[in-house]
Parts: structure tokens; C-alpha cells; sequence
């Protein structure tokens, strides 16, 4: 059996706007001591939009850490002040300028579970309006709407590369009208 | 083209451990406003979809300390300084199964390309045979177990595969398996 490990301390050793490093000491079950250093986040959210015509809205964006552009579902950080369903709505007219009269959690996943608590929360929405969106002005987005089949080509291509873009979309996949 | 790249101004290590950096950059973008950026900095990932003879594929469960339950994963792990990519993965399917196999690298993904600087590379194995390069790393616990494609999706559909690493590299690999058993089992008919 699978035994828990036993957490022995636990201190934040870094903290900034969007996430806290922490250093953990813990026990294995065989009485091993040892260290966890990791990042800790309020999680995310992932919005699958679908328009009318059931395309899907997805966006180009430069991604800093790899100096290349990225072909994303949006997503981003939830704020403290916000619930899950609250962030949700605010990435969406963020980054495609449409609020959703239908919005539906459809699954979560852990975005990087040995380096991050981060949860990613999966939201369906539909019935899409225009917002007054505010944009993130750190954010520089090129709009495109995709059909199912597109985005599975892409990720075939390799040209959709962002894990968390590959699962939304998995596991939003089944929730589409056919 | 309107998507423009951010230049960096300065690069600092706040943080180093065993298994990643912490690193903060100031950048500037193309409108001229300056910024901060707070990431994790590792050597890259390696994950094996390895699928068996009977066209099962390898898998384990294992203890996850910070979501502090068990998760179903596929073979893999971080790449080690020195190792190349294949390298990496030849070592951790060994180490976490038991088995060499021929390796075939069929994709890439960012498991979480807003905070982490990694890139994760997913690699197919067939035609496996047992090894005896086995050095299991201790801190790691595991229950194997071999699924159908049917019963991988199966987990995912249920939340048992609930890790973003996992999930990814098996949406990239599983074009590149074989539908049926790579061996046909005729003959279990007339027995």
C-alpha cells in the first residue's frame, strides 16, 4: 500500500506578486527525512468558449519563458480576491473580449504536481456576449477561432504546445454538442 | 506582426535547490513599460508512453506529497545534467519499470509555460524486454500496472490521471501507439 509521508515543517523561504516558495521538511513511511521545495499558488482556470457556429476562441501570445509564440485556450492565474467562477469570467473577457451566460466547471487538474500545489480549474462556456472587456495591458493576443478538428490538427503539428491548452481541451472535448 | 517579444533587462537566481531555480527577470515590452517575472527554472522533463506486446500500457500509482493523494502516471521524470533527452528516458523507464524498449520521440509540450521554464519531451516505447539497469530511487514508492488505451482513457474521463504532465503526454502520444496487440494472440482461441 501507498503509504502517506508526514510533514515535519513547513516555511515560506519566498514570496511575490503571483506565488510563494515554500521549503517542507517531511518523514517517508520508512522513517527517511527529507526536503520539498516547491511553489505555491491560489491555482488557475481555463476557459473552452464556444460561439454559435460551435468554434472554438483560442489566441496567439508570445510566451517569455520560451521566446516563442504560443496557440492557447485562455487561462490564467485566480486572484485572491476572486472564486474560482469569478476569475473564470474575468480571463474570458480579458482575453476575448465575450462574457458567457453559460459557464460550467467541467474538470481540474493538477498543473505541475511535483513542482506546484497549483489546481487548474476546466470551465465550459457558451451563449457568448460581448463584454466591456479590460486587457491585461502585459497581454498581446492575436484572436482565432478554431473548429474541434483544427485543434486537434494543431496538436498533432505540434503547433499548440501549452499542457494546459492540450487538457482543457481533452477534457472539454466530450461536453461539445456534437 | 503584432505579437512582439519582450526584452530582458537583467536575470537573477534568488533560489536554488537540488531539483530547480528560482529565477526573477526584469523585462521590458515592446510598448516600452518594464516588468517582473517570478519562475521556475529546470532542466526539462522526459515522459515514456511504454505500451507492451499485449498492447497494454505501463503505468504506476504513486504517493503525491503536495496534493497529499495517490495519482496514476505514466513513466518519466526530470533530466538529469549531462543526460540528453533519450538518455533521460532510457533511465527513468528502466528505473520506474524495469524495461528498455525501443524509444521514439513524438512531441513536446510546456506542462505550465507561465511559471515554469521547462519543457517536457514525450517519448513512445515498444517492443520492451526486461533490463537490468535498475537503480529505483528511494524516495519513490510504486504500484505498477499495465492498461488498455481504453482503460487509459477511461481514468482520465473518471479523474484518476489528474496530473498535467501526464494528461498532455498522453493526448501527444497516443496517435503513435498500436491499436491492437503488437503480437496477436490467435492462438489463445484453441486453448
Amino acid at each position: 500500500m501507498l503509504q502517506k509521508w508526514q510533514k515535519l515543517s513547513s516555511e515560506v523561504f519566498h514570496e511575490n506578486k503571483w506565488w510563494q516558495g515554500i521549503h517542507d521538511r517531511f518523514r517517508l513511511p520508512n522513517g527517511k527525512e527529507g526536503d520539498y521545495f516547491y511553489m505555491d499558488t491560489p491555482g488557475a482556470v481555463m476557459i473552452i468558449a464556444v460561439d454559435d457556429n460551435g468554434k472554438i476562441l483560442l489566441h496567439r501570445q508570445y510566451r517569455y519563458l520560451f521566446d516563442k509564440v504560443s496557440l492557447e485556450l485562455p487561462c490564467g492565474g485566480i486572484k485572491p480576491s476572486q472564486t474560482v467562477e469569478e476569475a473564470a469570467l474575468a480571463e474570458l473577457a480579458e482575453e476575448t473580449g465575450y462574457s458567457a451566460k453559460k459557464l460550467e466547471k467541467i474538470g481540474q487538474f493538477a498543473t505541475a504536481n511535483a513542482l506546484m500545489n497549483e489546481v487548474g480549474h476546466v470551465f465550459l462556456a457558451q451563449d457568448l456576449e460581448l463584454s466591456d472587456a479590460k486587457k491585461d495591458e502585459t497581454e498581446d493576443f492575436e484572436s482565432v477561432r478554431l473548429t474541434p478538428e483544427e485543434i486537434d490538427e494543431a496538436i498533432k503539428t505540434g503547433e499548440i504546445w501549452c499542457g494546459f491548452t492540450i487538457i482543457g481541451w481533452t477534457l472539454a472535448k466530450p461536453y461539445l454538442k456534437k | 506582426m503584432s505579437l512582439q517579444k519582450w526584452i530582458k533587462l537583467s536575470s537573477e537566481v534568488f533560489h536554488e535547490n537540488k531539483w530547480w531555480k528560482g529565477v526573477h527577470d526584469r523585462f521590458q515590452m515592446s510598448n516600452g513599460k518594464e516588468g517582473d517575472y517570478f519562475y521556475i527554472k529546470t532542466p526539462g522533463g522526459v515522459l515514456i508512453v511504454a505500451q507492451d506486446s499485449d498492447g497494454k500500457i505501463l503505468m504506476h500509482r504513486e504517493y503525491r506529497y503536495l496534493f497529499d493523494k495517490v495519482g496514476l502516471s505514466f513513466p518519466g521524470g526530470g533530466i538529469k545534467l549531462g543526460q540528453s533527452p533519450i538518455e533521460a528516458a532510457t533511465a527513468e523507464l528502466a528505473e520506474e519499470t524495469g524495461m528498455s524498449g525501443n524509444l521514439k520521440e513524438v512531441g513536446f509540450f510546456a506542462a505550465n509555460g507561465g511559471l515554469i521554464d521547462e519543457t517536457d519531451r514525450v517519448f513512445v516505447a515498444l517492443y520492451l524486454k526486461e533490463t537490468s539497469l535498475i537503480e529505483k530511487d528511494e524516495t519513490e514508492e510504486f504500484e505498477a500496472l499495465r492498461l488498455t488505451i481504453d482503460e487509459v482513457e477511461t481514468a482520465i474521463a473518471n479523474g484518476e490521471i489528474w496530473n498535467a504532465f501526464d494528461l498532455a503526454g498522453w493526448v501527444i502520444a497516443k496517435p503513435h501507439l498500436k491499436k491492437n496487440s503488437i503480437t496477436p494472440r490467435l492462438h489463445h482461441s484453441t486453448t
